[in-house]
């Protein structure tokens, strides 16, 4: 569906994607994540053909030509952008347009999304009137007005109270049983794991992993430990020997470890009330922050490529 | 092509259904329209109330010939149109008090029946009037409370004068009637050149008006002048709109930069021409209704749009390049004072090349883009109007200046719509026009 071969984009002097390779396949659900200025959204753009890539290929539907204005591909960008003196009817019949749609088609796709996400009343109203949650859903009916094959979405639920959130999330997988092929880009790793079936994470613009979670965090391994304490024990202050990065999450603790968990377990005993002790794969946030944030223990770890991609 | 009709269609809409808009298009119609109504419904429905003015004469000799003068007015065409009153009627009475024994007490109570409305007005004759020599009452005085009513004093005037030259005449010994005849001539007619039509016969020359020759060629100016200024803001204000709320981006994901400014360029072209049309039809009209359209030399308006057309996408296209580099509106302003200096220079000087319509001045200037849109425009409407190459040739010029620019502010365009940070300066900006990728 979306290939990068060796694609190279540079601003200035600055170096946002070097060498980037990447593989959508169709139908798919694909986490695209990376630290802010990690070069995400200028690889977005230039799979929408926003910006040209200095060197390498993009081939979109098989298509190395295609141009931004593909009619085929919906984008929701970040920073969600719609006309503030437009009355919501006519914003979406506009954008539905600028998709190749005819105007009564817009109207008519545009008023049955309004009614699917209970928004009627305000199709006549100016967009500014409109509180943040619902200006977010108009921008998203705006971007799946015409049915695209591919959707480009730049944190789509950003804003979102966990109700309509659930709608927005039902909708896409719609889509995607429909055969559109969907591209997050997201920092919420939680919504990463729970949707995607690859994920992919560029930093500095370069791709520092690519695959399925399974293949991404069996690449980590087990190094991982959760413990709940029924007492107040501090692991921070003095963590357990063979034990680093522990982290407060609340309820539980979690800590990277080496060695042999049976021995590390014993010692966890001796400390407190124990009530949970557990040896998981790392979190897909986990991961994220071991390579946007390389601490001490993991400096000099190998790039992850697990297949599946 | 759709979508730049797309973008053309939403943006013209936008700025063409706003009240202001709608005011704007107004105001021809309602001052023309009025003339119109004015002229039809009020022409036969003049004030025709009579207007009684008292006269202190106090040279003794004039108010029995002022009374005369009058009733033969009161049965001229000043008053009568085919027996029928089209004018008012004026009464002269005179003043029956002491004259010139109290005169601030003759002034308040003449002055009070004028307030009261038992008279409309009053006037004194001084008692030297009539002298060569002057003096102390060698005066005319009229008071009134209606000094927009023009007709009383002037009649008044004009017929005092009359009466106090034959005074004088005849004192003299003069003949006033011989002095008329030597004296009479008849007032110079202008009128343009005589001209042979396809089958030989003399095309009448027609008569020149001073003010039209020059109001026309600059109301025509103006009017290119300002359709300008109200298309580029709009294109500037919606560009900085779409980069300001992020619009820019989603649009980009649809369209190329290109066929958005296309889009954009379409709607202030169309913006302009829905404009100026209407203040062109509203002339058109107005000139035919009064008869005088010979004023306007045959294919002007038609000039008029072609060379308004190329005017606006050269200004136009700058004005959305620039502001494609812009941030906010504070950044657009350093660029559109310079741009908006190109747009007034060559109205101010559209007065030289009005005046001196075929020097080397005017002609070189309408050789010159982007001045030679309305230095073109004023020669084109002064008749015989410019020979037909220097109009082709213009347009030749102004089309390649055009194109250009055109290209130039897309370039800068394509950049400029997804740059964030501080706004580039002029070389910055010429740097992106040769930019590659």
């Amino acid at each position: 569906m979306v290939e990068l071969e060796q694609v190279t984009k540079k601003f200035g002097g600055h170096l946002a994607v070097d060498q980037f390779d990447l593989q959508v396949p169709e139908g798919s659900i694909f986490g695209f994540i990376g630290p802010n200025g990690s070069g995400k959204t200028t690889t977005l753009r230039m799979i929408l053909r926003i910006i040209e890539p200095d060197s390498g290929s993009i081939r979109v539907f098989g298509r190395a030509g295609h141009i931004s204005a593909n009619n085929a591909i919906g984008y929701l960008p970040e920073e969600r952008g719609l006309y503030r003196k437009m009355t919501v009817l006519r914003q979406l019949v506009y954008f539905g347009r600028l998709k190749g749609m005819g105007g009564r088609e817009a109207r008519q796709a545009g008023l049955e999304w309004l009614e699917r996400l209970e928004l009627v009343p305000w199709k006549d109203k100016k967009l500014e009137t409109l509180s943040k949650g619902m200006s977010q859903k108009i921008q998203f009916i705006a971007t799946i007005l015409a049915r695209p094959r591919l959707l480009i979405l730049d944190e789509p639920f950003s804003g979102l109270d966990p109700v309509n959130l659930e709608i927005i999330r039902t909708i896409l997988l719609e889509l995607q049983r429909e055969g559109t092929t969907l591209i997050f880009s997201t920092h919420d790793m939680h919504t990463a794991e729970q949707l995607c079936d690859t994920i992919c994470m560029i930093y500095k613009g370069k791709k520092v992993l690519d695959g399925t979670l399974d293949n991404i965090q069996a690449t980590y391994g087990q190094d991982t430990l959760r413990m709940r304490y029924r007492d107040r024990t501090d692991l921070a202050a003095s963590p357990l020997e063979g034990t680093s990065q522990v982290r407060n999450l609340g309820r539980f603790w979690e800590m990277r470890f080496q060695g042999e968990p049976h021995a590390i377990l014993r010692k966890a005993v001796q400390r407190g009330q124990l009530d949970h002790f557990e040896v998981i794969h790392p979190s897909l946030h986990d991961i994220f922050v071991r390579i946007a944030q390389p601490g001490p223990e993991v400096t000099g770890e190998p790039e992850v490529e697990a297949s599946g991609a | 092509m759709r979508k730049v009709l797309a973008v053309a269609f939403n943006e013209y809409r936008q700025v063409v259904l706003t009240k202001s808009f709608l005011l704007s298009l107004l105001f021809p119609v309602l001052i023309y329209g009025g003339m119109f109504a004015a002229s039809i419904f009020f022409g036969d429905k003049t004030d025709l109330r009579d207007r009684v003015c008292v006269v202190d004469d106090r040279t003794g000799q004039l108010l029995e010939q002022l009374v005369e003068a009058n009733e033969k007015r009161s049965r001229g065409s000043d008053v009568l149109t085919d027996g029928k009153q089209t004018g008012p009627r004026f009464v002269i009475q005179p003043y029956e008090g002491a004259s010139g024994s109290d005169e601030k007490e003759q002034l308040i109570r003449l002055s009070d029946r004028v307030r009261s409305g038992e008279i409309f007005a009053f006037a004194i004759i001084g008692k030297d009037y009539l002298s060569l020599d002057g003096g102390d009452g060698d005066f005319i005085q009229y008071y009134s409370d209606s000094p927009t009513f023009g007709r009383l004093p002037d009649w008044l005037y004009r017929t005092v004068r009359n009466l106090v030259e034959e005074k004088r005449f005849d004192a003299a010994g003069y003949d006033r009637k011989e002095i008329n005849r030597i004296t009479s001539h008849n007032q110079l007619e202008r009128l343009s050149l005589a001209e042979l039509d396809d089958s030989g016969n003399i095309i009448e020359p027609q008569e020149e008006n001073e003010v039209a020759a020059f109001l026309i060629p600059f109301g025509l100016v103006m009017l290119i002048f300002v359709s300008i200024q109200m298309t580029t803001p709009i294109l500037l204000n919606s560009v900085i709109e779409e980069k300001m709320q992020r619009i820019a981006e989603v649009l980009l994901s649809s369209l190329t930069p290109f066929q958005l400014l296309w889009g954009k360029l379409f709607a202030g072209v169309g913006v302009g021409l829905t404009f100026s049309a209407v203040y062109i039809a509203s002339l058109g009209f107005s000139l035919r209704y009064f008869e005088k359209l010979q004023w306007i030399p045959e294919g002007t308006f038609l000039w008029f749009f072609i060379f308004l057309v190329t005017g606006m996408l050269a200004f136009g296209s700058l004005f959305a390049g620039v502001s494609s580099a812009c941030q906010d509106l504070r950044d657009s302003q350093n660029f559109a004072g310079t741009i908006i200096l190109l747009l007034v220079a060559p109205m101010v000087l559209s007065i030289v090349t009005i005046e001196s319509p075929d020097g080397p001045f005017a002609t070189t200037l309408s050789m010159i883009p982007p001045f030679s849109v309305m230095a073109m425009m004023s020669r084109i409407a002064i008749p015989p109007g410019p020979p037909e190459w220097q109009v082709l040739l213009s347009l030749g010029l102004n089309l390649a200046f055009t194109a250009l620019v055109v290209w130039a502010s897309s370039r800068i365009f394509r950049i400029g719509i997804l740059a964030q940070g501080k706004a580039p300066g002029w070389r910055e900006l010429l740097r992106w026009v040769f930019r590659r990728g």
